[in-house]
C-alpha cells in the first residue's frame, strides 16, 4: 500500500516539476510573439497555438499536482474545529464519492471526442496552425487519469492516518 | 413533483457539502455528477447535458484570455518570493519611522502598489501585517486603526488592475453578456474585454486609497518619539530605488493594455519578464527562485481552473434541472423593477463572499444570473465593477471576511479579534460610499473604457 502511494506521489511530483517550468517558456514565447509582431511584422499562428498547448498542459496536468500539494481551496469555517481523525474521514468519503467518480467521468465522457479526433487526425481550424488538435484533446482523458492516480494515493494516505490515530 | 424543486435541492446540497471542508472544486463536480446520475435513473435529467462537458473543457483549454491567468500569477509570485514588495515597505517604514501620520499614508500607498503588482490579497495583508503593524503600533497608532488600515489596503488587490478578479470576471461576464444578446435575437453580439474592465476599475481603484488617506489624516495620530530630520536624504535614495521597479512594472503592464499595444496576456508576459529582470538586477534570479515560483504558479493556476471545471459541470447540471427557470422567476417575476433584481444579485454575492472565495463566486454565480441580468439592459462594465467592489467589501466584513483571517494569523496575540473588527468598520463605510457613488454615477466606471476603446 505504502509503496503504491509513494510511487504515485513521486510520479506526480516528477510531472509537476517538469511541467512547472512551462510557465517560464510561456513567458518567453509570448514575448517572442510580441517582438516578432512589432519589429519584424511577422504573425505566427503556429507560435501562438504552441503557447496555447503549453498553457493547456500546464493547468490540466497541474490539477493532480495541486491535489498532492493540498492546494485546492476548501472552506474550513466548520472543519477548522474537526479533529484530525474526522478530517481524514471527510477526505476518505470525499475522495470515494466525489473525486474518483469525477476522474472516471472525465475519462469516460471525453473518450468519444478524442477517438473521433484521432480517427480524422484533426487539424487546426486556422491556416498555419498546429495540426495536432487530436493531441490537445487527448489532454482531457489524461488529466482524468492523473487525477484518478492521485486520488488513490490520497485515499491511502488518509486511510493510513485514520487507522493510526486510534 | 416540480423539477425546479430538485434544482433548489441540488444547490442547497452543494452548499451543505462545501462546508464539509473537502476541496470546493471536487464537491462541485462530485455532487453535480451524483444528482445528474440520479436524475437520469429517474428519467428527469437529459444525458446530453453531460455530453456537453468535454467540449466545454476544450473551450477553456483554447481560451486565449485565460492565458493571462498563469502569467499574472507568475509575475505576482516572482515579486513576492524575491521580496521586492517587502523591501519597498521596509524603506517606507524607515523613511516615516518618526512621522506618524506619514506612516499610515505610506502603508496605504504601498498596499496600493502591492495590490496592483501582485494582486494576491492574502500575500498583501500578511506582508503588510508582518512588516508594518509593529512599526505602526510603536508609533502610537491605536491597534484597531492600524489593523483596519492594513486589512483595507491589502484587500485593494481585488479591484485595482491588473487583478485576477477582473480577468476572470471579464471572461465570465462577456460570455453571459453574449448569451443574453443571442437570447434577444442579436446574432452579432457585442462583447466586453479584460481591457474594458481594467479601464473601468481605474477611477474606483484610485478613489478608494485616496479616501483611505483622507481618513488616516483626519485621525491625526501623534508621534510619541521626537522628529528626526537627519536620516532623510539617504533614505530617500533608498526609497526611490525600491519604489521605482514596481512602479515601472505596473505602468508597463497597464499602459500596454490600455493603449492597445498588447493583449492582456501579452501584457502579463511583459510583467512577468519585467519582474524576472528586477529579480535579476537584484541578484535574486536563481534556479531555486525559478523552481519555487513556477511550482507556486502551477498550484494556484490549476486550483483556479479546477474550480472553473467544477463550476462548469455544476452549471450544466443546474440547467438540466431547469434551474434557469428558477433564476428567471427570482430576477424577473418577483422584483418590481430591474434595479431590484440587481440588488438581489449583489446582496447574494455579498453573503456568498463570507463562505466562498471570489473565484467560486465568479464561476458559479455569474453564469447562472448573468444572462438574465443582462437581458434587463444593464451596462456590463458597470455591473462588473459593482460586483468586484461588493466582493471586496464582503472580504473585509466581520466576522467572516477573508482579509481579517489573514491578518489575525500574523497579528500579535494581545490584539483582540474585536479590535481588528472595530478597525475595519470605517473602511467598510468608505467602500459602501464608493459603491453607492458608482451605483448613482455609472459614468465613474464607463467613462474611461469609452475614452480609451471608443
Amino acid at each position: 500500500m505504502k509503496s503504491t502511494q509513494e510511487l504515485i506521489d513521486n510520479f506526480i511530483e516528477r510531472i509537476g516539476y517538469l511541467i512547472g517550468f512551462m510557465v517560464v517558456i510561456m513567458v518567453f514565447l509570448v514575448i517572442l510573439t510580441l517582438f516578432l509582431r512589432y519589429f519584424l511584422n511577422i504573425g505566427s499562428v503556429a507560435l501562438q497555438e504552441s503557447i496555447m498547448y503549453l498553457h493547456a498542459i500546464f493547468f490540466m496536468f497541474g490539477i493532480s499536482f495541486a491535489i498532492k500539494e493540498n492546494a485546492h481551496v476548501k472552506i474550513d469555517i466548520l472543519s477548522n474545529k474537526f479533529s484530525a481523525r474526522r478530517k481524514n474521514l471527510v477526505f476518505i468519503m470525499g475522495i470515494i464519492f466525489f473525486m474518483i467518480p469525477f476522474a472516471l467521468f472525465v475519462i469516460f465522457i471525453s473518450t468519444d471526442m478524442v477517438i473521433n479526433s484521432w480517427s480524422v487526425m484533426e487539424q487546426s481550424s486556422e491556416a498555419g496552425g498546429l495540426n495536432l488538435v487530436y493531441l490537445l484533446k487527448s489532454i482531457i482523458p489524461l488529466t482524468g487519469l492523473l487525477i484518478f492516480f492521485q486520488s488513490i494515493s490520497e485515499l491511502i494516505k488518509n486511510i493510513t492516518s485514520f487507522l493510526n490515530e486510534y | 413533483m416540480n423539477i425546479e424543486y430538485i434544482a433548489i435541492l441540488f444547490v442547497l446540497t452543494t452548499f451543505g457539502f462545501l462546508l464539509s471542508g473537502f476541496p470546493v472544486a471536487f464537491v462541485l463536480s462530485g455532487i453535480s455528477l451524483i444528482f445528474a446520475y440520479l436524475g437520469i435513473m429517474f428519467d428527469i435529467f437529459d444525458y446530453s447535458y453531460l455530453l456537453a462537458f468535454p467540449n466545454r473543457v476544450y473551450g477553456i483549454m483554447v481560451n486565449q484570455n485565460l492565458l493571462a491567468v498563469p502569467l499574472f500569477i507568475f509575475m505576482g509570485s516572482v515579486l513576492e518570493k524575491t521580496n521586492i514588495a517587502e523591501n519597498l515597505l521596509k524603506s517606507m517604514n524607515q523613511l516615516y519611522k518618526n512621522n506618524s501620520s506619514g506612516l499610515g499614508v505610506s502603508v496605504i500607498i504601498v498596499g496600493t502598489l502591492m495590490a496592483a503588482s501582485t494582486g494576491i490579497v492574502g500575500a498583501s495583508v500578511v506582508t503588510l501585517g508582518l512588516l508594518s503593524l509593529p512599526v505602526m503600533l510603536k508609533n502610537g497608532y491605536p491597534s484597531s486603526l492600524a489593523c483596519g488600515t492594513i486589512c483595507a489596503s491589502g484587500t485593494l488587490g481585488q479591484i485595482i488592475p491588473p487583478s485576477l478578479v477582473l480577468i476572470l470576471l471579464a471572461d465570465v461576464l462577456s460570455s453571459a453578456y453574449q448569451q443574453a444578446q443571442l437570447n434577444a435575437g442579436i446574432f452579432s453580439p457585442e462583447t466586453i474585454t479584460i481591457g474594458d474592465l481594467f479601464a473601468g476599475a481605474i477611477i474606483p481603484g484610485l478613489l478608494l486609497p485616496v479616501l483611505y488617506i483622507f481618513y488616516i489624516k483626519s485621525k491625526n495620530v501623534r508621534s510619541i518619539e521626537s522628529y528626526n530630520k537627519n536620516a532623510y536624504s539617504e533614505d530617500n535614495i533608498h526609497l526611490f530605488k525600491s519604489i521605482l521597479p514596481p512602479f515601472i512594472l505596473i505602468f508597463l503592464v497597464l499602459g500596454s493594455i490600455i493603449f492597445g499595444i498588447a493583449t492582456p496576456s501579452e501584457a502579463a508576459a511583459v510583467g512577468a519578464a519585467g519582474s524576472l529582470s528586477i529579480a535579476f538586477t537584484q541578484g535574486k534570479f536563481t534556479k531555486n527562485i525559478l523552481e519555487k515560483t513556477s511550482r507556486e504558479t502551477m498550484k494556484i493556476t490549476s486550483m483556479v481552473f479546477m474550480i472553473l471545471l467544477g463550476a462548469t459541470l455544476f452549471s450544466l447540471v443546474f440547467r438540466g434541472f431547469e434551474g434557469e427557470l428558477l433564476i428567471h422567476n427570482l430576477l424577473i417575476e418577483i422584483p418590481s423593477d430591474k434595479y431590484m433584481s440587481l440588488l438581489i444579485v449583489l446582496t447574494l454575492m455579498f453573503f456568498l463572499g463570507f463562505i466562498l472565495d471570489f473565484i467560486e463566486i465568479i464561476f458559479i454565480v455569474i453564469p447562472l444570473f448573468g444572462p438574465t441580468l443582462f437581458s434587463l439592459g444593464f451596462d456590463p462594465v458597470w455591473i462588473g465593477i459593482l460586483i468586484a467592489m461588493v466582493l471586496q467589501t464582503s472580504f473585509l466584513t466581520p466576522p467572516f471576511g477573508f482579509s481579517l483571517f489573514y491578518l489575525r494569523g500574523v497579528a500579535p496575540k494581545n490584539i483582540s479579534t474585536f479590535e481588528i473588527y472595530n478597525g475595519v468598520y470605517p473602511f467598510i463605510g468608505i467602500q459602501v460610499l464608493v459603491i453607492i457613488a458608482i451605483y448613482l454615477f455609472p459614468g465613474m466606471t464607463t467613462f474611461l473604457p469609452e475614452f480609451f476603446f471608443g
